[in-house]
């Protein structure tokens, strides 16, 4: 896997990353100037008060969002300037996303679920379900929940099935924003006990957006937004 | 196409994941979902009824027009028409150009003597109670030629022997058997007929055989003869040419309006049979025609404002999608095939409404169209032509008016609309089928595309 390839090495270099919105005549800044590196296995945690620009940090990180200035490289591979059409293929190969209210399909099972970005990368669908019931039970999600909607699943088990999804193709950066947000403290801690293992485990570098220090103090970085700056970056 | 492929199948041959998906978001809101399709559906009925009584407006006036005929009649200018003066003259000259105009098939010339308007029953030679069945008309034709009645129906010898070339100028006749057999005479006998004013005896040389009441009272006589007799020397009143095609009518009148002038009249059967009828039928085609555009129409706008209110819904799911890999094309084809299925189940309802209660709404129609005043003066203005209709019909009864149309009994309304059905056919069932899928497609696309050019980030921002 990729990820498990990545650890210990550099994933993520952001060089004086930026990103300005137009409104009306006048033009705002979201981020900007922002700097940092993260290695193959490092789990670090995004704090900063709303509007600090922590969500447009990871929108540019997961290629939702182009930078107007600076630059971005995964694995050494740039991610700034590329197209729409790469810009896709990067999230589906380079990056994982998991989100605070989970974003789960409702009409799907939580196998096809996990096993959706696979089959949306045009992967045999029998190798996309077997690799998506390995990452359900890394995830922790027992296999007699694997065949339930969404909607039969608690908020942890959901969570653990966004979860399994960012990870089925085996991304060197996993990006989650407010990941326990929705969540109670027990099964807060549960998902970040998950991520914190993907991190260990599997090499993957974990980027979390959290307003709760009590979740960032578990991370390897604490990278500190404020006006759209990075104003500290502490392990 | 082999992309395309590649947008509907993986490499296993499986549904890919976004027509899949597609196909099984369509009963994510299940109530919606039956409401599009009553709604549809309802649609596709109207269109499906439209369609079969289109059909069948269509097939009744291909066989009204077959059974037309293509006679095109030209006559001294006043001479048209049913009460007619049918022996004003026509210049002979005027065969030849007849002859020569692009689509028609052949002309013949003929000298009409109406004996009736030299008072009833002058001439004859039996004025009795049979009177009523006597004959009323000389016709004038080519000896050796066809013998054709008023109207343009031809009738053939039975007994004896046709006119012959070397009769031209002899006092010989043919006539009905009809008549014959009520005056007692048959081929051989003698025939007295009134020609300008002084007795003449003809020789019957032969009988013909019709059930036309008009035919039944023409006497055939050469057409030199009744020149002779009934001083047309060198003219004629009337020629009745045929068209090649019952399509080539129209065009050959027009062109012999335009080369005739003032020196004759030219009319048709198709004019004087179909005339308003054929306008009446046709205008209820088009507004057939109309309708059912307009409810495929609604159809389709039915599917785009759901599809885009979807969109609208799904709006951070296609946010989502887009996130963990989707392309556009993968958005685009799971909304197109989520719509195009909608159509689909509307053109299954439709086919089922259809069969509940759409074909007795195209009956309903029909017989309202049959019932019509513009088919009641259609009927009416057929006129002199009605016995021949039933002839060439295939039909043979009379009915009150002295027209016979097969399919009038009964209804007394109508040329034949009475045997109008909506069926269903397999070619309507695959047309609306596919109408509505296409229209399903194409109402979704603007929807579909929409979705597909979503920022990400603004819908996820949203929530």
């Amino acid at each position: 896997m990729a990820s498990e390839q990545a650890k210990g090495q550099k994933v993520l270099r952001v060089r004086d990353l930026g990103r300005e919105y137009r409104l009306g005549a006048h033009r705002v800044s979201a981020l900007r100037e922002t700097s940092f590196e993260l290695a193959g296995g490092e789990l670090a945690a995004l704090v900063g008060p709303s509007g600090s620009g922590k969500t447009t940090l990871l929108n540019l990180l997961a290629g939702l969002e182009t930078p107007t200035s600076g630059e971005m490289y995964v694995l050494e591979q740039p991610v700034h300037g590329l197209s729409e059409g790469q810009l896709t293929e990067y999230r589906r190969h380079r990056v994982g996303l998991v989100f605070q209210f989970f974003n789960l399909l409702p009409n799907l099972t939580a196998v096809e679920n996990v096993a959706l970005p696979l089959e949306l990368a045009r992967r045999p669908a029998t190798e996309a379900r077997a690799r998506a019931v390995e990452c359900l039970l890394l995830a922790g999600l027992p296999v007699e929940r694997h065949r339930h909607t969404p909607r039969r699943l608690s908020g942890g088990e959901q969570q653990r099935v966004a979860i399994a999804r960012a990870l089925v193709a085996g991304p060197p950066l996993l990006l989650a924003d407010e990941p326990t947000g929705n969540l109670d403290q027990t099964t807060g801690q549960a998902v970040m006990d998950l991520l914190r293992m993907l991190a260990r485990d599997q090499g993957t570098t974990v980027i979390v957006a959290t307003h709760n220090p009590d979740i960032a103090r578990q991370a390897d970085l604490v990278l500190q937004l404020k006006d759209g700056r990075l104003v500290g970056a502490a392990d | 196409m082999t992309a395309l492929a590649g947008r509907i199948w993986n490499a296993e041959g499986c549904l890919l994941t976004n027509v899949r998906r597609g196909l099984r978001n369509i009963m994510r809101n299940r109530t919606r979902t039956i409401m599009v399709t009553v709604l549809l559906g309802i649609s596709c009925a109207l269109a499906l009824t439209m369609l079969t009584a289109g059909d069948a407006l269509d097939a009744e006036i291909a066989r009204i027009e077959a059974g037309v005929g293509t006679l095109i009649e030209v006559a001294a200018p006043g001479s048209a028409g049913f009460f007619a003066t049918f022996d004003l003259p026509l210049d002979q000259d005027l065969l030849a150009v007849v002859e020569a105009t692009p689509g028609i098939e052949s002309a013949h010339p003929l000298a009409m003597i109406s004996l009736l308007r030299r008072g009833f029953g002058a001439g004859l030679q039996i004025p009795t109670a049979e009177t009523r069945a006597a004959p009323r008309l000389v016709m004038g034709v080519v000896p050796g030629g066809p013998l054709l009645v008023q109207g343009g129906s031809e009738v053939d010898v039975v007994a004896g022997r046709n006119l012959e070339p070397a009769d031209d100028g002899e006092l010989v006749a043919v006539l009905s058997r009809q008549y014959a057999d009520l005056a007692g005479i048959g081929p051989g006998d003698v025939l007295t007929l009134l020609a300008s004013e002084e007795e003449r005896e003809f020789v019957v040389a032969g009988l013909f055989d019709s059930d036309q009441i008009l035919a039944n009272r023409t006497v055939f006589v050469p057409l030199g003869t009744v020149q002779e007799l009934w001083d047309l020397e060198g003219v004629l009143t009337h020629i009745y040419a045929f068209a090649e095609t019952i399509h080539a009518v129209d065009d050959a009148k027009a062109l012999l309006l335009v080369q005739l002038g003032e020196q004759g009249e030219v009319s048709t059967q198709k004019d004087a049979m179909l005339g308003r009828l054929d306008d009446s039928l046709s205008g209820m085609t088009a507004a057939i025609r109309t309708t059912l555009v307009l409810s495929l129409m609604v159809a389709g706008v039915v599917v785009m404002f759901v599809m885009m209110m979807t969109v609208r819904e799904r709006a951070t799911e296609i946010g989502v999608l887009k996130a963990i890999g989707a392309a556009r094309a993968d958005i685009v084809s799971q909304f197109a095939t989520e719509s195009t299925a909608l159509g689909m189940a509307g053109a299954v309802a439709g086919l089922a409404g259809f069969l509940l209660g759409g074909r007795v709404l195209g009956m309903s129609i029909l017989q309202r169209v049959t019932a019509s005043p513009a088919t009641d003066i259609g009927q009416r203005e057929m006129g002199r032509f009605g016995e021949m209709i039933s002839e060439r019909l295939g039909g043979g009864g009379m009915l009150g008016g002295g027209i016979g149309i097969p399919g009038l009994q009964g209804s007394g309304l109508g040329l034949s609309l009475g045997g109008l059905d909506a069926v269903l056919t397999w070619n309507s069932v695959v047309l609306i089928a596919g109408l509505a899928c296409l229209l399903g497609l194409a109402g979704g696309l603007l929807p579909a595309i929409y979705a597909a050019n979503l920022k990400p980030a603004e819908v996820l921002r949203r929530g």
